[in-house]
């Protein structure tokens, strides 16, 4: 049924990227705030698309709403240590292909609490580091590395510009040397024939 | 069970990015941002900087500080020549301050300190400096170069701290260039021992807060210039005919029009009737009339019994009180 929700008992059919649907409750899906500002009070016919992401990652967030529905209104960022059993379970079992995929989902659904609580997660492994421990839990070539690579990448440019400008300059080294006496050639030889023609028509 | 290792925070949503620097410290976002170009770029996209403000802290310890909203959370890099304290980490504070420094070994801390300063103006994008405390006599030799660089960098300085450790010394010169170089825009607060009554210094108008510990400089001349809203002037050498004079003018509106407040030594209020306002027109007010007047910065009020008021022109009242052992004129 997909129907403007005004009860917790309405389901809306969800489409994943894989183009299976399944169904969320009204309450669940009241949590995402582009939900609402984009079916809440229009009603869907047919499906919501939600086709970005697969199947497994809607499903994780959409559990994760309806297990929040009967929790109290949202009030800001909680502390890790205050997040319940439940809660602890369900990001300990995700890997970190499903945690960015469930982050992306639920930023493009604005589903506050469940982006503010993987943002804590992520911000734990950040909290009471230098430059270097934050290197290694962060995917990403240090400004060493970008430097060495740039360096690396400036010394190539300048290899290959060294090697363009050798190349054009024996090219047009060759022109001079080659193309004039090929004109020459071709010019002595027209006169020649010219002459020969002249000649020859003389004759 | 915490997240796997190493994780592209990086490539995640803006959106994303920012919740996660939200609830990180300054510093820590400081110390992301030295990662990579990438990680720069990143960092400077973000847009709640504006709830931060940068302090500088200038006397026995050079400091950097980024102060959250309103001192809920201070973070300091202190630099120092002690390669043993290099990336020590203290952290105190109460139920609702956090405060954490952080110091930063450099064999040339002033130079290091600047360009730490430069970094976090550029990353947080910050074009004012929110406090500058500055000790005038710990850095004698640096203390134009400070102050060339500070000009250069910064466009206004929303609280300016001045201060000397020994009183023999002589900082007027470095002071006065200081004041005369950079824009104070909102509070001074003055802790030097001026010697030199020609002290070439004009005081910056329209300022919320101007504290002079020590205005023995400040003569009536000086008075009738300031035309801030809240004013401190202790131990003034200003004669009772001056004050006398500058209530006249001010009576008048031809002087301190922005005044809101004007806080001097403690004195007898009877005696300062007799004396100043003997041919001033004046009300003495009942004890049992009590009014909420501003006592204290920022537009503080406080209930005051009583007072004695004068009238401006334009209906404005300045009530004299003594409260707490402090001679006040608050205007309303």
């Amino acid at each position: 049924m997909t129907s403007p929700a005004s009860s917790s008992e309405v389901k809306y059919l969800i489409e994943s990227s894989e183009g299976n649907t399944f169904d969320v409750s009204g309450a669940a899906l009241r949590q995402s705030n582009t939900f609402n500002a984009m079916f809440l009070n229009i009603g869907a016919d047919g499906p919501i698309p939600f086709t970005d992401y697969n199947e497994a990652t809607l499903k994780k967030v959409f559990e994760y709403c309806e297990h929040s529905v009967n929790e109290e209104n949202y009030s800001g960022p909680k502390h890790q240590d205050d997040l319940s059993k439940w809660d602890l379970n369900f990001f300990n079992e995700m890997d970190q292909k499903m945690f960015i995929d469930v982050i992306n989902a639920s930023n493009f659904l604005d589903i506050e609490r469940l982006t503010s609580y993987c943002c804590e997660r992520i911000a734990r492994m950040l909290r009471g580091k230098n430059t270097q421990e934050m290197i290694k839990v962060i995917t990403l070539p240090t400004a060493e590395e970008l430097e060495a690579k740039q360096k690396v990448e400036e010394k190539k440019a300048a290899a290959a510009k060294k090697v363009a400008e050798k190349a054009a300059e024996t090219a047009e080294k060759t022109e001079t040397l080659e193309e004039l006496p090929v004109q020459q050639l071709v010019q002595t030889t027209r006169n020649k024939l010219t002459r020969k023609y002249l000649s020859f028509s003389n004759e | 069970m915490d997240l796997p290792n190493p994780f592209p925070i990086l490539r995640l949503p803006y959106l994303a990015i920012e919740e996660v620097f939200k609830s990180l410290h300054p510093i820590e976002i400081i110390n992301l941002s030295l990662i990579s170009k990438r990680a720069k770029a990143v960092t400077k996209q973000m847009t709640f900087y504006s709830k931060y403000d940068i302090c500088l802290r200038i006397d026995e310890g050079l400091g950097i500080a980024i102060r959250v909203e309103n001192k809920l959370v201070s973070c300091t890099y202190l630099m120092t020549s002690d390669e043993r304290m290099n990336g020590n980490v203290e952290e105190y504070g109460g139920n609702d301050y956090i405060v954490r420094r952080v110091y930063k070994y450099s064999k040339n801390p002033i130079e290091e300190w600047k360009q730490l300063f430069k970094y976090v103006l550029d990353i947080l994008k910050k074009q004012t400096l929110h406090l500058l405390f500055i000790t005038l006599d710990d850095f004698v030799d640096h203390n134009v170069s400070i102050i060339d660089f500070l000009r250069k960098n910064v466009k206004s300085v929303t609280e300016c701290q001045l201060y000397q450790d020994e009183v023999e010394n002589d900082v007027e010169e470095h002071a006065a260039y200081l004041l005369n170089n950079l824009k104070v825009s909102n509070e001074l607060h003055f802790h030097l021992n001026i010697k030199n009554d020609n002290f070439d210094w004009k005081i910056p108008k329209n300022l919320k807060e101007l504290y002079i510990h020590d205005s023995e400089w400040i003569g009536y001349e000086r008075l009738v210039e300031i035309d801030c809203e809240h004013v401190t002037l202790r131990d003034n050498q200003i004669t009772n005919e001056q004050w006398s004079l500058f209530l006249k003018k001010w009576m008048a509106m031809e002087t301190n029009q922005n005044l809101n407040y004007l806080r001097l030594d403690n004195r007898d209020l009877e005696e300062f009737r007799a004396i100043v306002l003997h041919d001033i027109p004046h009300e003495v007010v009942d004890k049992g009339v009590k009014r909420n007047l501003i006592f204290w910065f920022p537009d503080e009020t406080e209930e005051i019994n009583g007072g004695i008021d004068i009238r401006r022109i334009d209906g404005k009242i300045a009530t004299f009180f003594v409260q707490d052992n402090v001679f006040s004129m608050s205007v309303h």
